[in-house]
C-alpha cells in the first residue's frame, strides 16, 4: 500500500520507459529539480560539455544520448543494484546508474565508450 | 629430477588454488579501491607474480598475505590515478561492473559498490579509503588492517571513522524509529496550527511533499519541494483540514503514520520520513511527507 514513487526500482523502470520513448516529460516528473547528470566517455575526446544540471539540462542531455531509437534498454544489477544497460546490435553502448533522494531521481551517471565498458562486451 | 619437477608442478599447483580462491576478494578490494576494471584486474595479476615468486611454505596466512598484497598495490596505484583522473577530459566515473555476472565481487558484503559510494571514496586518501573498503566491505579485524596499511590500530579506527563519518554527511541515514516518530508528532502540532517557522525548524533543506489523492481530492498533484515552500503549503491547509480530526496513530509499511478521521470517517493518512546525520538522530529533519487521501484507499483503514 505505497503509493508514492519512492522506491528504486519502481523509479529505475520509469527512467528506462521515459528514454525508451524519448519522453522528456516523463522522465522530467522523476527528476530533483537539482538533479544532476554526468557523463564519462572515457575521458579522451575534448569538447563536449559532460555535466549537466537542473531539470531542462538533465533531460536535453539524456534524450540526447540514450533517447534515439535503436538502442535496446534492459533493467539489470550495476554495483550491486539497479542500473539501466543500453545495448546496440548487442554490444553494450551506455551504462546509467541511478542515484535516488527523497524517492526522486537527484543523479544519472552515465558511462559510455569502449574504454569503460569493456568489461561488459567481452 | 623427476621428483624435483613433480614437487614443483604440485607446488605450483597449490599456490593457483589458493589463489584463485581469493581472486574474486582481491579484485573486489581493488575495484572498491580504484573503481576501474583494468586497473584492478592489473593489480589482481601482479598480485599472483608476486605470490608466485613466494615460497608459499612459509606464509602463514596466505588470503592475508594476498589481501595485504593486493591492498598495497591498490594504494600506490590509487596515488597515480588521482594524477590521472585529473588530467581526464571531463568528469571521471567508476567502471560499471556486472554483479549478476560478477555476484563474488559483492559476495562478502555489497557494501560500497554502489556508484555514490564510489564516487565519494574517490575523495578519500588512499590509506583512508583501503581502511574503509577493508573494514566495510570485508569485514577485516582492525588489528589485520592496521599490518596492511601500516599504521597503528588507533590510527586505522579513526581512519575509518573519518572515512565514515565523510560519507554519512553526503549519504543521509534514516533516523531511529523514536526520532521518526517524534518528528512526526512535532510535525503534527505545527501543522495544525499553521506554524510556518516551527515547520521549517523540522524540515530538511530538500524536504518533499507528496500527495496521493486518487484524482479525487483538492490534494496537490505535483510534489511541493523545498523547506519553505512545502512550509507555506502545509501553513496554507492548517485552517480546514485539521478542524474535528481525529488523530489516530498507525503502522503502515512498518513506518509510523496518522489516521485521520472526522465523525468516524478516514479522511486521509499522513506518514513522514526523516533522516539525520547524527548517530543519536539529534539532528535528523523530514525529508519526505506523505499524503494519502485517495478515497479507495483510504477506506481500506477505517
Amino acid at each position: 500500500m505505497r503509493p508514492f514513487p519512492a522506491r528504486r526500482g519502481t523509479l529505475v523502470h520509469a527512467v528506462r520507459l521515459a528514454c525508451e520513448r524519448a519522453d522528456g516529460a516523463a522522465l522530467a516528473a522523476l527528476l530533483l529539480r537539482d538533479a544532476v547528470a554526468v557523463f564519462d566517455d572515457g575521458g579522451l575526446a575534448p569538447g563536449v560539455s559532460r555535466e549537466s544540471r537542473g531539470v531542462p539540462a538533465v533531460v536535453r542531455s539524456v534524450l540526447e544520448t540514450v533517447g534515439e531509437p535503436g538502442l535496446l534498454a534492459t533493467e539489470q544489477p550495476v554495483n550491486g543494484q539497479t542500473g539501466i544497460v543500453f545495448r546496440r546490435d548487442g554490444a553494450v553502448v551506455a551504462i546509467v546508474c541511478v542515484g535516488i533522494r527523497s524517492g526522486r531521481v537527484g543523479s544519472l551517471w552515465i558511462v559510455l565508450g569502449e574504454l569503460k565498458l569493456r568489461a561488459w562486451n567481452r | 629430477m623427476d621428483d624435483d619437477t613433480t614437487i614443483s608442478q604440485s607446488g605450483l599447483d597449490r599456490a593457483a588454488t589458493i589463489f584463485s580462491a581469493a581472486r574474486p576478494r582481491l579484485f573486489g578490494i581493488a575495484y572498491r579501491m580504484l573503481g576501474s576494471v583494468a586497473e584492478a584486474e592489473d593489480i589482481v595479476q601482479d598480485a599472483w607474480l608476486r605470490w608466485q615468486g613466494c615460497d608459499i611454505d612459509t606464509i602463514e596466512n596466505p588470503p592475508a598475505f594476498l589481501a595485504t598484497v593486493t591492498t598495497r598495490l591498490a594504494m600506490n596505484s590509487a596515488q597515480s590515478a588521482r594524477a590521472r583522473h585529473e588530467t581526464y577530459i571531463g568528469p571521471w566515473l567508476p567502471d560499471p561492473i556486472d554483479t549478476s555476472a560478477d555476484p563474488e565481487v559483492g559476495a562478502e558484503r555489497g557494501e560500497a559498490l554502489e556508484f555514490a559510494v564510489l564516487l565519494l571514496l574517490e575523495k578519500l586518501s588512499p590509506a583512508e579509503r583501503a581502511a574503509y573498503v577493508l573494514r566495510e566491505a570485508f569485514d577485516y579485524p582492525y588489528s589485520l588492517i592496521s599490518e596492511i596499511v601500516q599504521l597503528s590500530e588507533p590510527a586505522v579506527r579513526q581512519l575509518v571513522s573519518r572515512a565514515r563519518k565523510h560519507l554519512v554527511a553526503e549519504r543521509r541515514k534514516p533516523a531511529s524509529r523514536p526520532e521518526q516518530r517524534r518528528l512526526l508528532d512535532a510535525f503534527l502540532a505545527a501543522a495544525q496550527t499553521g506554524d510556518v517557522s516551527s515547520l521549517e525548524r523540522l524540515f530538511a533543506a530538500d524536504v518533499v511533499s507528496y500527495s496521493d489523492g486518487g484524482g479525487v481530492k483538492l490534494a496537490a498533484r505535483k510534489p511541493v519541494a523545498g523547506r519553505a515552500r512545502v512550509a507555506q503549503f502545509v501553513a496554507a491547509f492548517s485552517s480546514h483540514f485539521w478542524i474535528g480530526a481525529d488523530l489516530r496513530w498507525i503502522e503502515a509499511n512498518g513506518q509510523h503514520s496518522v489516521v485521520l478521521s472526522r465523525d468516524g470517517v478516514p479522511y486521509a493518512m499522513v506518514t513522514a520520513n526523516a533522516s539525520g546525520s547524527g548517530g543519536d538522530g539529534s539532528d535528523a529533519r523530514i525529508d519526505e511527507l506523505l499524503w494519502m487521501m485517495n478515497p479507495t484507499k483510504i477506506a481500506a483503514l477505517a
